[in-house]
């Protein structure tokens, strides 16, 4: 039956429940009986629905405490890069002139994760310059604003901070 | 007390300053792609400025409500960009005439000019 799904990854499953849950219980009003029980419900058919996608076979789902760390340091990164990119669009918006000169740029990318891919193409979105229109396996397709930011885009220093995380993964 | 409120009259000016230059950036970028640039950047934080306003004027419990909110503004605003201008690109949308193509797969930088757009589906 196509709503039957084998789950191969049960410690995976048990750690995407619980991420799931801590969320819910963060945005639930009370710690009723009954609160738990949905939630509880919820999550897990949530995870289970979800399972083929979220648990590639070889590809265990694990995060180490060293992980989230640097991710939260490379939010923070992030936000600081989202503000200088909103001053430059600023900068040549309400420039009379406007120096542009757009262009497509094919770019590769070293990381290896499904999950990390998709967080590197989203903050090409949101920094200085560019937007990523297209994400095939490795090959990263970005439209730049002006030429100096399809440079800025092939050697990013965020993208190695993303490598990083994912290489840490060693539990 | 006083210092408190103009500090969250400078974070909704700045969120409706950059609102608003992305809205003049939708008009006055010449072709799809560069509109996206102006409108995708300048909303995500011209909202989360104004929303960290907000926060900073509600009550304790409902900062989280808003902070998640933000979040997702911030996750979903570069995808949906993403499949504008997927789509533009597969339709054959217009772009500028002097629009450069570079492959820069194999390369550093200056790489190689592509002769037109790449194949998507290839």
């Amino acid at each position: 039956m196509y709503f039957q799904k084998r789950i191969d990854d049960p410690k995976g499953f048990m750690l995407f429940t619980i991420i799931l849950l801590i969320f819910w219980f963060l945005m639930s009003p009370s710690l009723s009986l009954r609160n738990i029980a949905v939630g509880l419900v919820c999550c897990l058919a949530v995870t289970y629905f979800w399972s083929p996608d979220l648990f590639k076979p070889g590809q265990p789902f694990r995060i180490a405490p060293r992980q989230v760390a640097q991710l939260a340091v490379y939010l923070l990164l992030l936000a600081y890069n989202v503000v200088v990119a909103n001053v430059h669009v600023a900068l040549i918006v309400l420039s009379p002139k406007l120096p542009i000169s757009p262009g497509f740029i094919l770019v590769k990318t070293k990381l290896q994760n499904e999950l990390t891919r998709t967080l590197y193409a989203n903050s090409i979105t949101l920094t200085p310059g560019t937007i990523t229109i297209n994400l095939n396996s490795d090959r990263l397709l970005v439209h730049a604003l002006t030429k100096g930011t399809a440079q800025g885009v092939c050697d990013w220093h965020l993208e190695n901070r993303l490598r990083e995380m994912e290489v840490s993964k060693g539990d | 007390m006083l210092f408190y409120e103009l500090f969250i009259c400078l974070l909704l000016w700045s969120g409706l300053f950059f609102l608003f230059v992305g809205t003049l950036g939708l008009i006055r970028l010449p072709d799809l792609y560069t509109r996206m640039h102006a409108t995708s950047k300048c909303d995500t934080l011209g909202a989360g400025l104004i929303l960290m306003a907000m926060m900073f004027l509600v009550g304790r419990n409902e900062v989280f409500k808003l902070l998640m909110i933000g979040v997702f503004i911030w996750s979903i605003n570069p995808l949906i960009t993403h499949v504008i201008g997927y789509m533009a690109y597969l339709r054959d949308g217009e772009h500028l005439p002097e629009t450069f193509f570079m492959d820069c797969y194999d390369l550093p930088y200056p790489g190689k000019e592509m002769s037109g757009k790449e194949d998507v589906h290839a």
